[in-house]
């Protein structure tokens, strides 16, 4: 072969391959490096999910409120149950139909809790963290709601919502307003009891009954051990109807 | 025109692949020599990074309410906690921190300095307000929870359970960008001996290198225009500032490695086509 085809054999490379050849590497390097971390890829993308929102994060304190006050002659959509009573006979009940209450979120306000013969008339929050013990009392979300027949148990600080509990005393009423009613109970009894006595409470309590607590001595210097309890037995308001929610 | 002969073929595909392998190589030596750099240098990264991002008067606004979420616990009024946090302690603490932990000595945050200052204000408080301490349990219990809020808030999440294998990658990287290098230089060299056109080595060398510019460049450059970084969920604004400034300054960084592979790419480039043109 000549020198001159042999140069012009040189010509015969295009320009494509320098932008094409690149192109074909960086969709080989990412394919070796998927198939070398094949077995940790779906570990870090459920990872990667927990870690990163779709939203940036916003750092405010605001909570949000889904209290309304009901007024008096607004009405809730019910449901009517035949339940047997003590005595063997049907009757009829009529429920709250809980599809038409908007449960609350973790940190939300939906109510409020007032006790007039201790001063006391705060926000009511689903949820016992800072930002709700900071701004009302908060309800453990190991517990229920009002209306929903078992155990309601309030978390508030001694020293600044719940400091009128130190005046609480046996008959005194307590009241909860929340959207879907308004609801009253009657004190029955305080207590003294160490923070981790667990049988201070009965979470599972087949009866509806609200337990408010805080920390004690009130006005004391420094975290104490133990905790003041009022209990107070379910006076009136409308029982909600759990056995849709039991059902589905 | 003569079909091309079977060896030029193989040939080509020979020398395709070592172009290909010494992409990834430079892909790996990219990433390596960014980390090392950055956050597994020292502790001045991150602490510079902390500065720049207000993460000390953020962390002290945190550990503030914190503290004053405490208070209302213990019979402290939010006037108590105004001007506690100390920025000079905070950042002497989070330096001490970060360098145990860059050292090998583990995460160690101690809280001497600050349980002085809270018991000293302690101690002022009870006198202008004329307390009566009952119970010096109480007081004992609530000084020692102050400082486990303060440690448990100066720490970065997850350092700890990761410190093991942190400081082994640290440990590594010199080596392993060491070998990095070698093999690179092994593969360029071995473009100039096998072929006897110099400007078809050049060729394969500007193929790695191109290549090299894309893989490098392409995450980066869509984690920056996507805003990812700044999605994370994290619970504490300053150590969010903070992963965000880290996160983007890396793939920025990242990004001028790309842009000076793709220079390096166009000089060689211009390299091929004037000894191209010589033998032409």
């Amino acid at each position: 072969m000549s020198d001159r085809k042999r140069r012009h054999k040189h010509k015969r490379y295009n320009g494509k391959s320098f932008i094409i050849l690149p192109i074909i590497f960086l969709l080989g390097t990412y394919l070796v490096l998927y198939l070398a971390f094949m077995p940790t890829v779906t570990t870090i993308a459920n990872a990667g999910g927990l870690i990163f929102a779709n939203y940036e994060k916003d750092f405010s304190n605001e909570y949000k409120n889904i209290f309304v006050p009901v007024s008096e002659n607004s009405t809730q959509p019910t449901v009517t149950r035949d339940e047997v009573d003590d005595n063997g006979n049907t009757v009829t009940k009529e429920y709250i139909d809980s599809s038409s209450i908007e449960f609350p979120g973790y940190g939300n306000q939906f109510g409020e809790l007032i006790i007039e013969d201790c001063g006391i008339n705060n926000k009511l929050f689903y949820g016992d963290d800072d930002v709700a013990l900071r701004n009302g009392v908060g309800i453990y979300t190991g517990s229920h709601l009002p209306g929903y027949g078992s155990t309601i148990l309030v978390a508030g600080h001694n020293n600044t919502y719940f400091n009128g509990l130190k005046n609480a005393e046996e008959g005194q009423i307590v009241t909860i307003r929340t959207s879907y009613g308004n609801y009253t109970y009657k004190i029955n009894h305080t207590a003294v009891k160490k923070a981790t006595d667990t049988t201070a409470y009965d979470l599972s309590a087949d009866r509806e009954n609200l337990i408010m607590y805080t920390c004690y001595p009130f006005d004391e210097l420094g975290l104490t051990e133990r905790r003041f309890f009022v209990y107070a037995d379910y006076v009136s308001g409308p029982q909600v109807d759990t056995s849709v929610q039991e059902g589905d | 025109m003569a079909k091309r002969p079977l060896s030029s073929y193989v040939r080509h595909t020979v020398f395709g692949l070592l172009s290909f392998i010494l992409c990834v190589l430079l892909f790996f030596l990219s990433l390596a020599t960014v980390l090392s750099v950055t956050l597994f240098n020292s502790s001045d990264f991150l602490f510079d990074s902390m500065n720049s991002s207000n993460y000390f008067n953020d962390k002290a606004d945190e550990i503030t309410e914190d503290l004053t979420d405490l208070g209302y616990a213990s019979g402290l009024k939010e006037e108590f906690f105004d001007g506690l946090i100390n920025g000079v302690m905070l950042s002497n603490d989070t330096q001490n921190y970060l360098e145990s932990y860059y050292n090998g000595e583990g995460t160690k945050i101690d809280t001497t300095e600050f349980k002085q200052t809270f018991n000293a204000a302690l101690d002022k408080y009870i006198d202008e307000n004329n307390i009566k301490v009952t119970s010096a349990a109480s007081r004992d219990n609530l000084v020692n929870k102050a400082a486990a809020v303060y440690k448990n808030s100066l720490e970065i999440p997850f350092f700890s359970s990761l410190s093991s294998y942190f400081l082994a990658v640290k440990a590594a990287l010199p080596f392993v960008i060491g070998g990095l290098i070698f093999f690179i230089a092994v593969i360029c060299v071995v473009f100039f001996l096998a072929n006897k056109w110099k400007h078809r080595a050049v060729k394969y060398i500007y193929y790695g290198v191109a290549g090299a510019f894309l893989t490098v460049g392409v995450i980066p450059t869509i984690i920056l225009l996507s805003g990812v970084i700044a999605k994370i969920n994290l619970e504490s604004r300053a150590l969010y500032n903070l992963f965000v400034q880290c996160g983007n300054g890396i793939c920025l960084a990242l990004v001028f490695v790309a842009l000076f592979f793709l220079l390096v790419a166009i000089a060689l480039y211009i390299q091929y086509r004037r000894m191209h043109r010589k033998v032409s």
